[in-house]
């Protein structure tokens, strides 16, 4: 282990030899670099075993595999993991990241907002049983133990996208995506349902809603007015209006309320 | 999920990312630059390869996204690399990774092929170490210990003053010292 106390530096650091492969350094510091590893053996090795690395790398993950992940990463970013173990006390909702549904899609049921062309859909898969219920907006469910949800939409024109769950004690947990702007989602004939099934904890009520807007919106705008609005319920989910907040006059609200088991 | 075919890098009216094209190069570019770093750092992290390829692209995802602030870096590897580290650990603490258990059967492990579990090279003794920490320091140690930083450069990529980062060190190093006490 390197001594904090009497820092020394033979060698040039792995980091710095990583960039000097990517060519990220001015010629001052590659003139350096280069006159070092013409005398070291060690980082010579080192650069090589780097070179060899990004070889296998792109042996075993080809960049058609690559450009279609970080596309689909980017497109509809994975639920944030700090819910998949949420402690019940939080009363979050927590993912289950892996046992994804297998969902056939269909036509219908969905449920459109009026006059508009943006749907949205809430399935939820049962723990028990492979049975799978289809939850309208707007309604309230009961949930058994380990019972799992997952969000879809259908949009015919470019939209951004937000979900946030909350719960009875105002905590709210963003689903998609875990922080910053809207997830700008491509229109779609079809029904696409975003990553992973979620899965709530802890007891009481939680209310899951999804926000489809044409114009883009933050997130944490999002957040706040969802707190707004549960202050405005006093705490009464089953109460909680339509959270309002800047994102343009056509924002569409889907919301369900669930009784956690 | 659906079967619904979608084309790369599909360009949405309003999206202030990049176009399709651009992305495409652009992505190439950092597959071929950064890919094997980025997967590394995950694999090392998680030690999972099929996490840490879905990491990879959540990282990648984040500087397509951040697209003109990450160009601006003076150090496009390290802006990735830092990322990469925090977005691992942050996985690994929702997992409430047992560690511990992992590294237990990796010791066990290399009983058998390697000769021992007193064989460790210093990444795997700094791995093996980063449960017993809070995540800044866990981050702290990765950059200075594994990616041979130094406390300059650590501080300034963490946003935290040099004798900061060498304090966490210092905590970082008496946790190790305990640890492999008899």
């Amino acid at each position: 282990m390197r001594n904090v106390e009497t820092e020394s530096r033979d060698h040039v650091g792995e980091l710095s030899l990583r960039r000097f492969r990517a060519g990220e350094f001015f010629p001052d510091r590659c003139a350096e670099v280069e006159q070092h590893l013409g005398a070291c053996d060690i980082c010579r090795t080192k650069l090589r075993g780097l070179v060899e690395e990004q070889r296998d790398f792109e042996r075993e993950i080809p960049f058609e595999r690559f450009a279609g992940g970080v596309e689909r990463a980017r497109r509809v970013p994975r639920p944030h993991p700090r819910r998949l173990w949420a402690t019940s006390a939080a009363g979050v909702v927590a993912a289950a990241a892996v046992a994804l549904f297998l969902v056939r899609t269909s036509p219908a049921p969905h449920n459109r907002s009026k006059g508009s062309s943006v749907e949205a859909t809430l399935r939820v898969a049962s723990a028990q049983t492979s049975v799978q219920r289809i939850v309208p907006p707007g309604s309230q469910e009961e949930l058994l133990p380990g019972d799992r949800v997952r969000l879809g939409y259908r949009s015919a024109d470019a939209r951004y996208l937000a979900a946030v769950s909350v719960d009875d004690k105002g905590d709210v947990t963003p689903l998609y995506p875990e922080s910053g702007p809207a997830l700008a989602v491509a229109p779609t004939r079809e029904t696409v349902f975003l990553p992973d099934s979620l899965e709530f904890t802890g007891a009481g009520r939680e209310r899951i809603l999804l926000f489809l807007a044409r114009t883009p919106f933050d997130l944490e705008a999002t957040r706040q007015a969802v707190r707004a609005a549960h202050e405005k319920a006093n705490g009464d989910l089953g109460a909680l209006a339509p959270p309002v907040f800047a994102a343009g006059a056509d924002l569409q609200t889907f919301s369900w309320l669930f009784r956690k088991p | 999920m659906t079967g619904r075919q979608t084309p790369i890098f599909q360009v949405i009216a309003g999206d202030k990312g990049l176009a399709a094209t651009d992305a495409r190069a652009s992505l190439r570019e950092l597959y071929e630059k950064y890919g094997a770093s980025v997967f590394r750092r995950c694999s090392y992290i998680l030690k999972d390869r099929g996490k840490a390829e879905d990491a990879m692209q959540d990282v990648f995802a984040k500087a397509l996204t951040h697209h003109a602030s990450f160009r601006a870096e003076s150090s496009p590897l390290t802006w990735l690399i830092k990322i990469a580290t925090h977005h691992c650990l942050n996985l690994l603490r929702a997992e409430r990774a047992g560690w511990h258990a992992r590294f237990e059967r990796e010791a066990r492990a290399r009983q058998v092929g390697e000769g021992g579990p007193q064989v460790f090279e210093m990444r795997e003794l700094v791995a093996h170490m980063l449960s017993l920490v809070d995540q800044e320091t866990q981050a702290v140690a990765i950059h200075y210990h594994v990616d041979e930083m130094t406390l300059d450069e650590v501080a300034a990529l963490l946003g935290r003053s040099v004798p900061t980062v060498r304090k966490r060190l210092q905590e970082f190093a008496a946790v190790c010292g305990k640890e492999f006490s008899p």
